[in-house]
């Protein structure tokens, strides 16, 4: 039981990061630091 | 079970043992995704073993599993496999530690971070996303298991004092996911007990779901051993020369994103002064050196940008001390 339950915490984990939509928070974040692999 | 078969199953073992030796795994290699599938036909397992399975742990049930087994064992392991083995460590790691909302400041801000880096690897894409998860926890650490899920504590965010700093941490635990440093610590040890971990599903379909007590007890303690050596290395460190490669690809990692690449220095030299140590027994003890040697052969990143994000760093980690 004890596994199953540890198993639905980390497989939540995976399916909200999953799910979340990195591209556009992640376009104002590498513009206000400066960042990314073309800023050369 | 008899005799014969109990030889049969050792038999099975011994050979497949001798002969998974030389075999490495290769992260590296997306030709091999969906090698899960392709090894064990569980369907295919299924369907010719329903009728024994109704009488129980037949002899052409258990030969069935000593093909699938012996195919397993011969065959190379893939983004999928380390994914797998990845999330069982990680399940095992969480369950020691609160995890701090996936949809929490702190959490984003680290996801963001990482996912910045990513792209700067020669991994960025893997069979599941990179997954950065942030542990309540003072202790200061942070983990890379297999497949990409990299874990970071509260203790390690506050002792980081720049965005910099904290992309360093991270960049070195994205190296040991871009080397398959886990899978090849266990590939170099114990490759024969690890195919158990995909064998396993395969015997309980041959089985139909019923798994025999001694196979299962077999298979649970091999396991049990592939996961122990995984988990002390996650935890503890791998080894000076793996560990020294992870700060190599850190640097190239967290400059090809365009971080100060430097601030890894300042971040290992703390360790030294607070903890007494780089890191621990699997970390060299020249670590600040080699890093420094690294760092002399890549061209700098223009300051730019850097005092914001050391600023929104520290509006971030406001919300840590709360």
């Amino acid at each position: 039981m004890k596994d199953i339950e540890v198993d639905n915490k980390i497989d939540k984990i995976l399916k909200e990061s999953e799910n979340y939509d990195h591209r556009k928070p992640l376009i104002s974040f590498l513009a206000e630091g400066n960042l990314g692999k073309d800023q050369e | 079970m008899t005799n014969s078969r109990l030889i049969l199953f050792f038999v099975f073992l011994y050979t497949s043992g001798i002969s998974t030796t030389t075999y490495a795994f290769g992260l590296g290699d997306l030709g091999d995704l969906g090698s899960l599938e392709n090894i064990v036909d569980t369907k295919s397992i299924t369907s010719q073993s329903s009728d024994s399975s109704q009488e129980g742990f037949t002899l052409e049930s258990g030969l069935e599993i000593a093909e699938t087994l012996y195919d397993v064992a011969n065959s190379t392991t893939g983004p999928v496999d380390e994914f797998f083995l990845g999330r069982e460590a990680s399940a095992r790691l969480i369950s020691n530690y609160k995890v701090i909302p996936f949809d929490s400041k702190i959490s984003q801000y680290v996801n963001n971070i990482g996912n910045t880096l990513t792209l700067g690897s020669n991994a960025p894409y893997l069979y599941s996303p990179y997954t950065f998860i942030v542990l309540d926890s003072n202790e200061i650490n942070a983990f890379a298991a297999p497949g990409g899920i990299i874990m970071i504590t509260t203790g390690m965010l506050k002792f980081v004092q720049s965005e910099d700093e904290l992309a360093g941490i991270l960049g070195h635990e994205i190296g040991h996911v871009e080397m398959s440093h886990g899978a090849g610590a266990v590939g170099q040890e114990k490759m024969m007990n690890l195919t158990t971990l995909v064998a396993k599903l395969a015997v309980k379909e041959a089985s139909n779901g019923e798994v025999p007590e001694l196979l299962q007890n077999l298979i649970d303690s091999a396991l049990e051993e592939v996961m122990d050596l995984l988990m002390n290395n996650i935890r503890n460190g791998y080894s000076v020369d793996v560990e020294a490669e992870a700060d190599q690809r850190a640097i190239h990692i967290t400059n090809a994103s365009n971080y100060n690449a430097g601030s890894i220095i300042n971040t290992i030299n703390r360790f030294k002064k607070v903890k007494g140590n780089y890191g621990g027994a699997g970390y060299p003890d020249d670590r600040a050196k080699r890093s420094s040697d690294v760092i002399k052969t890549i061209s700098q990143n223009s300051p730019l940008g850097e005092k914001a994000r050391t600023e929104r760093f520290k509006k971030v980690m406001a919300h840590l001390q709360n």
